[in-house]
């Protein structure tokens, strides 16, 4: 008897979610601006102005020299993606990968590199205002400093420890 | 006695706070996969790189000759190359790394009835799934493309050099 209710109850409970009518789907699509540049091959871009790229991360190297650092920038933003703009002039990389990002070489004083997201790319095309961001950006600090990093160890393993990297026995 | 037994536990307890003090030492660079050195002049590398990129029927998507670089586009691939080199040394490296670029839909489904959870005993009339099509660049590690631009590029070179 106990078996019986147990399986007419469960019965009622696989029988009544299948009998529910199936939801109408409508799908509506969209692009992002990303989407659209690329479809241009990034005709009609505008470099993120100086005052945007410098609230992101920075970092100074006083221990090297304009074009050092500018190599290491090259360097390493070649191996993050596509450089879709540069300029040593300015000192701006615009680089394409996982992330847009836009890299500022200041020349004035101690060279200083300033990081940010071009967090504009990743906008709807029918809502600029909306993001469609693949990453938390809570981290957005973190993977910004890890290019930094990234840059220093390129500018720096060979000139801070010379030791280590002896061209004696080479 | 007590020294004896807790000596095991004290070496551990030097060795993270000896470790933790010691200097940052980068110990690696981030050299491109990809490379080559030529022997011939900056001006000839800069101008057969643009060539080159003409020739697999590739557009110019960006390029700085103070930098020495060119970013170019051959199909669906993006191509960085940075020419590195002096300007009066006659021999030159040229670093170059491919990304393959994707287009992709990034979906958002949502409910237009907001009283109604999903998956539980009712299933809601209407589904909207919303299709963001957005761009994937992606290292591309296939030596194809590098094998084929370093081999038009190297050609194109030796043969300039050589007249």
């Amino acid at each position: 008897m106990r078996n019986a209710s147990l399986l007419l109850t469960l019965t009622i409970f696989v029988l009544f979610p299948g009998c529910a009518p199936l939801p109408k789907i409508v799908t509506s699509r969209t692009t992002t601006e990303m989407y659209r540049l690329f479809a241009n091959d990034f005709e009609g871009f505008e470099v993120p102005q100086t005052n945007k790229i410098k609230v992101g991360e920075h970092r100074g190297f006083p221990y090297a020299e304009f074009d050092e650092v500018w190599d290491a920038a090259m360097i390493v933003s070649m191996q993050q993606g596509a450089i879709i703009r540069l300029s040593k002039e300015s000192g701006i990389i615009v680089v394409i990968g996982s992330l847009p990002l836009c890299l500022l070489v200041e020349r004035s004083g101690p060279v200083t590199v300033y990081i940010n997201i071009i967090e504009d790319l990743h906008g709807r095309a029918d809502d600029p205002k909306e993001i469609v961001s693949e990453f938390r950006p809570r981290n957005l600090k973190k993977i910004l400093e890890t290019y930094l990093d990234k840059l220093a160890i390129q500018l720096y393993a060979g000139q801070k420890w010379k030791y280590l990297y002896s061209d004696k026995g080479k | 006695m007590k020294l004896i037994r807790n000596t095991p536990w004290l070496f551990i307890l030097c060795t993270i706070i000896v470790s933790g003090c010691g200097p940052d030492i980068p110990t690696a660079k981030y050299p491109a996969r990809e490379q080559k050195l030529l022997h011939a002049s900056f001006d000839e590398v800069w101008n057969n790189t643009l060539e080159t990129v003409k020739t697999l029927g590739g557009t110019i998507i960006a390029q700085d000759r103070s930098s020495g670089f060119i970013t170019s586009k051959i199909s669906l691939t993006y191509i960085n190359t940075y020419i590195r080199g002096k300007k009066n040394e006659s021999a030159i490296v040229v670093f170059m790394v491919p990304y393959s670029c994707t287009s992709y839909p990034y979906s958002l489904y949502t409910s237009p009835e907001q009283n109604v959870s999903p998956g539980k005993y009712f299933t809601p009339k209407q589904i909207d799934i919303l299709e963001i099509y957005n761009v994937n660049f992606q290292k591309d590690y296939s030596p194809t493309i590098s094998d084929v631009f370093f081999d038009k590029l190297g050609h194109g070179t030796l043969k300039d050099s050589k007249s």
